[in-house]
């Protein structure tokens, strides 16, 4: 996983690189659960998440709020994503981890669209997300 | 003269107001409230991008105005307000923002600063116990199932009146009664629901705050003797919103007009601006639940102030009437409202969006409390904390933005760079160095909400007091805080 976080006044950004659209959006996920202090554990819960949205970029923020909700609300701490679906208006995706005794170590409130864009270039392909915190 | 910034073109109008000049697909000029301190602070282009963004957004009256604690958000810049016509405007939920009806109040008291001085360290550690804060916190004290929270939803603080947490004179205080009454719990969806069941009554995490302060300086005798201040005295300011509820209705809504928008061609600057015609039924449908939202979040903060209240009890051993704990007012940061405007000699119906920025009605206003009518709607602005906070009333200058000011310091530095500057930092003896006690939910929050990471905020008052906007009254010092 290749991630990085990047300047933004008022909330969080982060930089996300991968060889495939498929790596970047289970890299992307696993940024967010690591930025909200939800990542890693033990793999005993296996979800599956289907998202719909009108492009990829779309998925993407879409994908992300889902993982949001089920870090916040299910409690999840996240191990292991996998996509093994994804094409332009929907996406399928495998979610490993454990339910945490609390909620993420931060609260993130949103994961926006503010200049999101999902950029093919060299082989890979690249990604900057804000989420508001 | 206009010069080039980031392919905008900016020229300064006066000592406190800077314009960018109207281009395509501009519909409008942006003007932001800023001295030449607060400009130097504006270099980043991004910011002057968002404002220029809401300026071309259909139906916009008047310009794209951003206040003086302006800063780079997503969609609408923090510090950003924008009126849209009810007839042929739009409504946006990225300009209300995830946390709608984020929101500040104060708590007036009769104790001095003299009388609680000794004890503030012990004040503090029991509202720390006492008012559930840091992430993803829990109600504490009461349970609330669903039949109570659509109660909540339609009704606001009223809801807290019938509850016994509130009394009457404290919904006067509130904006709007602390009730919409267009909010429509059935355009909430159970997702919404399901988040902000179990945080009704708490604080949250980030920028939310609840602080004890003195009054440090009253600039307006006679606006301060109606607000109920004095020099020395003890007041709490509770900052808050409508938690996962809020932060869900805004998901919702932005992913249903983003969807609609791009089937039906329209292209938008910034995706976060997503929006629908106010009129139309998806427009209709995001205020009831925008609504909605608002009104959770003045129960939040009507719950907070009850617990508040019971806490200055246990420790005074006096009843909170007697203590003076009386509401001054809570304001709403995140929130789109219908409001009747003048613009060009004719009055208009619009939708006013005000992105971190605060309603600020000037004297003689109708929607105003009676108390209220001759100095203008109190505005409270928040420093950071470490230095000062602000109380000002609302002038009649206000008018050119739509009755509109700024919400707090602003922030300067990003979250990673505060926490840069943190390292091998103690903030907490910082402040204590400056004689303010903290606590924290984390560690994090602290350095990352660090004084050196705002504005300051007399720069950010002098300036829209200069502009004629509001009116200094009173200056406040924090002694005690809970940071989420």
């Amino acid at each position: 996983m290749a991630y990085s976080l990047i300047e933004h006044t008022a909330d969080t950004g982060f930089r996300v690189t991968a060889g495939s659209v498929q790596g970047l959006f289970a890299d992307a996920g696993m940024a967010l659960a690591g930025i909200a202090g939800a990542s890693g554990g033990r793999e005993t819960v296996r979800t599956e998440v289907t998202v719909e949205g009108i492009d990829q970029a779309d998925l993407l923020v879409r994908w992300l709020q889902e993982l949001l909700y089920l870090m916040e609300v299910r409690r999840l701490r996240i191990s292991r994503l996998e996509i093994p679906e994804l094409g332009d208006t929907r996406m399928t995706a495998v979610v490993k981890g454990e339910y945490g005794s609390g909620p993420p170590a931060r609260e993130i409130k949103g994961v926006t669209y503010h200049g999101l864009e999902i950029r093919r270039a060299g082989g890979g392909c690249e990604a900057v997300i804000i989420v508001d915190v | 003269m206009y010069r080039a910034l980031e392919n905008l073109s900016v020229r300064r109008l006066d000592k406190y107001r800077l314009e960018i000049r109207r281009q395509p697909p501009m519909l409008t000029c942006g003007v932001i409230y800023a001295n030449a301190r607060i400009e130097k602070d504006l270099k980043d282009g991004n910011v002057l991008r968002q404002v220029a963004n809401v300026a071309c957004l259909p139906g916009i009256i008047g310009p794209s105005l951003a206040m003086p604690d302006i800063h780079w958000g997503y969609g609408f810049p923090i510090g950003g307000v924008a009126a849209f016509s009810l007839d042929g405007g739009i409504i946006s939920p990225g300009g209300v923002g995830y946390d709608i009806n984020c929101g500040i109040r104060c708590i007036t008291t009769r104790i001095s600063m003299r009388e609680l001085h000794p004890g503030v360290e012990d004040l503090l550690a029991l509202l720390y116990s006492t008012i559930p804060s840091g992430v993803g916190s829990s109600t504490r004290g009461f349970r609330v199932g669903k039949r109570d929270l659509l109660d909540v939803l339609a009704n606001g603080s009223r809801w807290a009146l019938k509850q016994g947490l509130a009394d009457r004179e404290d919904l006067e205080a509130h904006e709007d009664g602390g009730c919409m009454e267009d909010a429509d719990p059935e355009a909430v969806s159970e997702r919404a629901i399901e988040r902000g069941l179990p945080q009704l009554g708490t604080l949250g995490s980030g920028n939310h705050f609840l602080e004890i302060d003195v009054v440090e300086e009253i600039f307006d005798e006679d606006t301060a003797r109606i607000f109920g201040l004095f020099e020395g005295q003890t007041v709490v300011l509770i900052h808050s919103g409508s938690r996962g509820l809020g932060h869900q209705v805004c998901d919702d809504y932005v992913h249903a007009m983003l969807s609609a928008g791009i089937r039906s061609g329209i292209e938008l600057p910034d995706r976060q601006l997503a929006c629908a015609p106010i009129s139309g039924s998806q427009g209709k449908a995001y205020f009831g639940a925008m609504a909605a939202a608002a009104n959770f979040a003045f129960a939040n903060r009507q719950i907070m102030t009850h617990l508040v209240r019971q806490t200055f009890e246990r420790y005074f051993s006096s009843s909170w009437e007697r203590l003076g704990m009386r509401l001054l007012y809570d304001c709403c940061h995140n929130i789109a409202k219908k409001e009747t405007i003048t613009w060009d000699g004719r009055r208009i119906q619009a939708c006013i969006h005000r992105k971190g920025a605060t309603r600020a009605l000037g004297p003689g206003d109708r929607r105003l409390p009676e108390r209220f009518r001759k100095t203008g709607q109190p505005v409270l602005v928040p420093g950071d904390m470490g230095r000062s906070s602000y109380i000002l009333a609302g002038a009649p200058g206000a008018k050119e933005t739509f009755s509109s000011a700024c919400h707090g310091a602003g922030r300067l530095l990003s979250r990673q760079q505060a926490k840069k500057l943190g390292r091998g930092r103690s903030i907490l003896d910082e402040l204590k160095g400056r004689g303010v006690h903290a606590m924290a939910a984390s560690r994090g929050t602290l350095a990352e909400e660090a004084p050196d990471a705002y504005k300051d905020v007399a720069e950010v008052v002098s300036t829209i007091t200069g502009a004629g906007i509001c009116r200094a009254v009173a200056r406040l010092k924090p002694l005690a805080m809970v940071k989420g």
